[in-house]
């Protein structure tokens, strides 16, 4: 009995391991989808081993289902606390699922503990850009930067934060290495961006056409291309940008937020409540995005949806003038005239109080 | 992720072939007629180089009328005025009256009918309307200093009649750039919508400069104002019931103004595009008073929430689904609006309809609904220029945006012909059929430029109707009367009176329908202004039909 216990214990172990020796040997051969079931299956008997669950996280993210795969890396390090492979799997995972907030909290405390970990400082940094933390950015790279003049990588992405931060004498020397380095995507890339700055839209669409012939999955490229043709009034190019740069990076935020102000024009407004979804979820409680997805429920008619969006932007960012016209808007049409009044009005202040900071004139 | 900073291969990017267009056989272009009559006006805004004023880039209203009935649409223009004297010192300024001779001819007779103006200022828009229902139409100038009513004593000469009228006055100071005649309270007599702009004279002009050139000062820097209604009492008088009717309280910056019955009660509203400002659209409440209902219904800003430097409107009935959409432009970047009127509100169709796309590069002034082709569909035209002269796109030319079957629209400008093509700063422009071919012309002013008299050269193949309404228990011009076309075939479409169209201008308020290929008519509905129903069968077309209203 108690040999046949034994044995039943022995085959057992030996079960499991041919098990996961199966399910690794899948993985390894590329086989995600078939491997998962036979993780799983190990994990069944041995729900505590934590590298086997890391290894089924792993497989998770590997056919996409980042959702699947953060809740195996958490359980992974409950078993295994503090393990900085698991955390920095978590991290990506995160960061593919466009959960950047989470993300940037698991790359951040992995750089505190590893400094000098590049490929965690520059996770890192491309969170908090997309976040559009751009301070914060030039803030991590900038001593890098200096350490490394040749890393192209760390150019690349402190040029990008100071020029959205509009320091552009210094993102041009940063960015100059870069422009040194012959015709590529990245240079035009940077070109590109600082024409769209400085309006020169053509100019700026020229530039990004030739950064993605020159490589079509430089991230941001088609985003960039779609915010130049928007400003040219070419929405359906806008468009066909925005969906190419979503299929390569499904959280670029701007492509969520751009697309989806598009389709909303284009009365797609289930659509474009799901664009909008997707980027606050990579940047929560960003303001633009908030605006448009109430301006979709507007739209849509879903006026209590619209009302309770804008009511609490307006509480955070109360002096949004456009908020506080698409919430007067709301109010009208629930039949709240009252609180349309004072929301017209507030408007109305505090257009004036813009116009009288923003114009100063000479007079004779 | 990974940032690629890899050496790059050479582009595999597709080559955009460009394809050009080709042209349908018949669409119609323009001619400029102008030329062809000794025509001495020249829009002249005061602007010699130098030192810029406020309002020099607003002049050239227009006006298509048949100021003595003799079958023949006849044209006014109004005139700036020397600049900071604020006077029309000499002929140059003169406002200007030309009667039709026949064929698109016309000969100038300002000083014959007591039409120059020699003692009045800068003038902006022209309204023209019966308004003492005599069957002459009159005309009511606006400017900087006082408007103007001019009675047309139907022997071919006005007479000033503002102080007489009680219609004239205004605060001082008060900028009026165009003006709508309308029966707003349905009594018979028609009433004027005054679109005023801002507070402004030559001391008070603020001056804008950039490395010591000048440039016209933002709007912005200008207060809004309230606009303007005035009663008709009858008998040639007037009395202001601007605060009384609501006005008062929702100021603004004027510009173009569109008087239609935009939610259908069988009452007529305003739509006043607001330069800089969210734009109103004034609900007629039924009782003398009008309720501003711009931002409830989705006409005061553009989808983000944002105003823009709307300028010219029209109202009319773009995809004939029997509701009056909205149309007015604005300056290039900025989107003009085409607004379809879902029935309990207005929603922008810009994007869908592919005017958003089309008008970027242009700054728009007037404008109109008007089917071109005869095809059925209006189409949008609209007089374009920059503000200023900043850049080499400041000049701009005309365009004309077709219509395709009410959903969307197809630049067609550049097959218009080279007259249309012309570039300058248009402002003011009118609609009518000069020459009676059934094809609807255009009148186009530009800053510091002889007017274009620009006549449509017709689409072969396609019918025509006109329609002559003549209001007896409404007034007489019959404004706001609706009329629903039924073809033998089954198609319906919609049209109705609308004189005051576009910036500053006034067109013929005879109504025209495009039929397509279809000669034959089912049936003419009209809805009076009074609310009398009329249906006529059996109507020939090819032809200006007037119609009376019927008693009842």
């Amino acid at each position: 009995m108690a040999l046949l216990l034994f044995g039943q214990a022995a085959s057992g172990q030996e079960n499991a391991e041919r098990i996961l020796q199966g399910a690794i040997a899948l993985h390894q051969a590329g086989e995600v989808e078939r491997a998962i079931p036979q993780y799983r299956a190990y994990l069944k008997l041995r729900p505590d081993n934590g590298d086997a669950r890391s290894n089924l996280g792993a497989a998770l993210a590997g056919a996409g289902r980042f959702g699947e795969a953060i809740v195996q890396y958490r359980e992974a390090l409950r078993i295994r606390p503090g393990d900085p492979r698991i955390r920095l799997n978590l991290a990506l995972a995160y960061y593919k699922l466009g959960r950047i907030s989470d993300a940037a909290g698991e790359f951040s405390s992995l750089h505190r503990e590893r400094p000098s970990d590049r490929q965690v400082l520059l996770l890192l940094a491309d969170c908090w850009l997309r976040r559009g933390e751009n301070q914060k950015v030039i803030q991590l790279l900038e001593e890098g930067a200096k350490q490394s003049p040749g890393d192209l990588a760390f150019a690349y992405l402190l040029g990008t934060a100071l020029l959205r931060d509009k320091q552009v004498e210094r993102a041009q020397q940063v960015i100059d290495p870069i422009l040194r380095n012959g015709d590529s995507a990245e240079a035009r890339l940077l070109l590109g961006t600082a024409r769209l700055e400085a309006l020169d839209f053509k100019a700026a669409i020229a530039d990004l056409e030739q950064a993605s012939r020159l490589n079509p999955k430089l991230p941001e490229v088609h985003s960039y291309l779609g915010r130049a043709h928007i400003q040219t009034g070419d929405t359906a190019a806008a468009r066909r940008a925005f969906q190419k740069e979503l299929e390569l990076n499904p959280n670029d935020f701007e492509s969520n937020l751009q697309l989806g102000a598009l389709l909303r024009q284009d009365q797609d407004y289930d659509s474009a409540r799901k664009l909008l979804a997707r980027a606050l979820q990579v940047r929560p409680g960003e303001f633009r995005a908030e605006f448009q997805l109430a301006s979709v429920n507007l739209a849509a008619g879903r006026l209590n949806e619209a009302r309770a969006g804008l009511e609490s932007l307006i509480r955070r960012a109360p002096r949004f003038v456009e908020a506080h016209i698409a919430l007067a808007t709301v109010y009208y049409r629930l039949g709240r005239k009252a609180d349309g009044d004072r929301e017209k009005a507030l408007a109305q202040k505090l257009t004036m109080e813009q116009r009288v900071r923003q114009y100063k004139v000479t007079r004779e | 992720m990974k940032r690629a900073l890899l050496p790059l291969a050479a582009g595999t990017g597709a080559a955009w072939l460009l394809l050009a267009a080709a042209e349908p056989a018949g669409r119609p272009s323009f001619t400029d007629v102008a030329p062809r009559s000794k025509i001495s006006y020249v829009t002249n805004n005061g602007f010699a180089g130098g030192r810029k004023f406020f309002p020099q880039p607003m002049c050239g209203g227009v006006a298509i009328f048949d100021f003595d009935n003799d079958g023949r649409l006849d044209i006014f223009f109004t005139n700036g005025a020397s600049l900071p004297e604020l006077t029309k010192k000499d002929k140059s300024y003169f406002n200007c009256l030309l009667r039709q001779t026949g064929g698109g001819a016309f000969e100038d007779i300002t000083s014959r009918a007591g039409l120059s103006g020699e003692h009045l200022d800068f003038n902006f828009g022209v309204a023209a309307g019966d308004y003492d229902n005599d069957g002459f139409a009159d005309l009511f100038l606006c400017g900087i200093g006082r408007n103007v009513l001019y009675h047309n004593n139907g022997d071919g000469t006005f007479t000033d009649v503002t102080a007489a009228s009680g219609i004239g006055g205004k605060p001082a100071d008060t900028l009026s750039i165009a003006a709508a005649w309308f029966d707003y309270d349905r009594d018979g007599l028609q009433d004027l919508f005054v679109s005023n702009y801002t507070l402004w004279n030559p001391k008070s002009d603020a001056r804008c400069m950039m490395s010591d050139r000048d440039y016209y000062c933002d709007p912005r820097l200008y207060p809004s104002v309230p606009h303007q209604l005035f009663r008709n009492l009858g008998k040639g008088r007037f009395t202001e019931v601007t605060a009384k009717a609501g006005f008062a309280a929702a100021p603004g910056k004027g510009m173009g103004v569109s008087v239609a019955d935009f939610n259908d009660d069988g009452w007529m509203d305003l739509f006043v595009a607001h330069d800089t400002e969210p734009n109103a659209l004034f609900v007629n409440r039924k009782n003398g008073t009008f309720e501003e209902k711009g931002l409830e219904l989705g006409v005061a800003y553009n989808e983000n929430a944002q105003v823009g430097s709307s300028m010219g409107c029209d109202a009319r009935d773009f995809n004939n689904d029997g509701k009056i959409d909205i149309f007015y432009n604005n300056l290039m970047g900025q989107i003009w609006q085409l607004l379809r009127n879902r029935g309990d509100l207005f929603q922008s169709y810009s994007s869908l309809s592919q005017v958003h796309k089309l008008s970027m590069p242009f700054s728009g002034w007037s404008n109109g609904f008007i089917d071109y082709n005869n095809d059925g569909w209006k189409d949008i035209y609209s007089a374009n220029g920059d503000v200023d002269m900043m850049s080499e796109k400041s000049p701009q030319h005309d365009t004309l945006f077709e219509n395709v079957d009410g959903k969307s629209f197809t630049d067609v400008s550049a097959g218009m012909g080279k007259d249309f093509l012309r570039k300058g700063y248009q402002r003011g422009s009118a609609f009518g059929d000069l020459n009676g071919d059934g094809a609807l012309d255009i009148v186009v002013t530009s800053l510091n430029e002889p007017p274009r008299i620009l006549l449509n050269s017709g689409a072969p193949g396609n019918h025509w109707l006109m329609l002559d309404l003549v209001g007896r228990k409404s007034a007489r011009d019959a404004i706001g009367a609706k009329v629903k076309l039924t073809t033998a075939a089954g198609r319906v479409l919609y049209n109705h009176v609308a004189v005051s169209v576009g910036f500053m201008s006034s067109s013929d308020r005879r109504v025209h329908f495009g039929l397509g290929g279809e000669g034959k008519i089912a049936s003419v509905e009209i809805v009076w202004p009074s609310g009398i129903r009329q249906v006529l069968k059996g109507v020939a077309a090819g032809r200006v039909l007037r119609v009376e209203e019927p008693e009842k």
